[in-house]
């Protein structure tokens, strides 16, 4: 801990908490368009080496989208976890004063 | 570049085309067999015209193997060529994913300081690289896709040209026949070109061969930068939360 105090905005963070959501949505999409870009299956002929390859190669980049995907959900999380933590904290701090002048 | 009408209309010369070479070498068959045994061909010409026909029905088959192979990938380009902008459309999402969540750009920078913000901060780094290696590799993919799509056009054309070659021959051989006297003269220039068109045949698969090998490691290569360490810590998208 530095302890040199903190700023903070929590609608600051509720917001970005928002774009992550909207981020992950977006590699969850990646997922879904790479999938059907699978060549294998149908006849390659000639092709068959390239296709060989596509496939794996689809296999890696819909498992990392996967992965970012859930991590960005998980990073949304973390930020609004964060931000209550925040308001509760105040909360409680503010309550301790008004007890002592309430 | 790949053009798909000029493909499609590729396909259907060929599609048209291949019967007609099976045709006319059922012709050449039935006519060589004929004059060879007509009375006036004499036995050592009757002998050659056969072994001519025979040998020239052997690179029919040749031929016709070779065409079964390379038409089973022939909707291959077009899908290539589709896929090609697919992936272009998952390089868009991917780069724009990599922008917004590059820390300079995310709206908390300046306004949530302090030893939270920084661990953020640090822990998030490493999110706007991935997207960003996704979006290389979608591109390079593209691009490997397109290469592959425009090579398959080229090469299609040029077997529609080896397969009117070989027509070409075919005809060649059966005016021999139908000549009668210059029939082993004709059925032997027919060989001759008809042996040239499925050399050519055979250089063509070799060429389109390497290519599509070349583009198979380059995409392998694609493959690895999904796994590699540095955008990708083992092999895995970058953990940033601990939750």
């Amino acid at each position: 801990m530095s302890g040199q105090g903190y700023t903070v905005t929590v609608d600051t963070l509720y917001k970005e908490a928002g774009t992550w959501n909207d981020e992950g949505y977006k590699l969850s999409t990646i997922k879904a368009d790479v999938m059907p870009l699978r060549m294998g299956g149908v006849p390659a002929g000639i092709f068959e080496p390239l296709a060989s390859s596509i496939d794996a190669l689809v296999q890696s980049m819909a498992d990392r989208a996967s992965e970012g995907s859930d991590e960005m959900y998980r990073i949304a999380g973390a930020l609004r976890m964060t931000a209550n933590g925040y308001e509760t904290h105040e909360t409680a701090t503010a309550q301790s004063f008004n007890t002592l002048h309430g | 570049m790949f053009n798909p009408s000029q493909f499609h209309e590729t396909v259907q010369r060929i599609n048209t085309k291949v019967p007609d070479v099976q045709h006319k070498a059922s012709q050449i068959d039935i006519a060589s067999v004929k004059l060879a045994n007509e009375w006036f061909i004499p036995e050592p010409v009757a002998r050659l015209i056969i072994w001519l026909k025979d040998e020239l029905i052997k690179l029919v088959e040749e031929l016709m193997n070779m065409m079964t192979q390379v038409m089973e990938g022939i909707e291959a380009p077009i899908t290539m060529w589709e896929d090609a902008y697919k992936w272009e459309t998952v390089r868009g999402i991917a780069t724009s994913v990599a922008a917004d969540v590059n820390p300079s750009s995310l709206g908390s920078t300046g306004q949530w300081t302090g030893d939270a913000a920084t661990a953020y901060t640090n822990a998030i780094g490493p999110q706007s690289t991935a997207a960003a290696q996704l979006a290389t590799i979608a591109d390079s993919t593209a691009s490997s896709l397109r290469s592959c799509a425009e090579a398959g056009l080229a090469f299609y054309i040029a077997v529609a040209l080896v397969v009117a070659q070989f027509i070409a021959a075919e005809i060649t051989a059966a005016a021999g026949d139908a000549s009668v006297v210059a029939a082993p003269a004709g059925l032997a220039a027919g060989l001759a070109a008809a042996a040239t068109a499925v050399g050519v045949f055979v250089g063509l698969v070799a060429a389109i061969g390497t290519l599509i090998g070349t583009e198979a490691s380059q995409v392998s290569t694609l493959h690895g930068l999904a796994v590699d360490s540095t955008a990708f810590p083992s092999g895995r998208w970058p953990v940033a939360t601990n939750i």
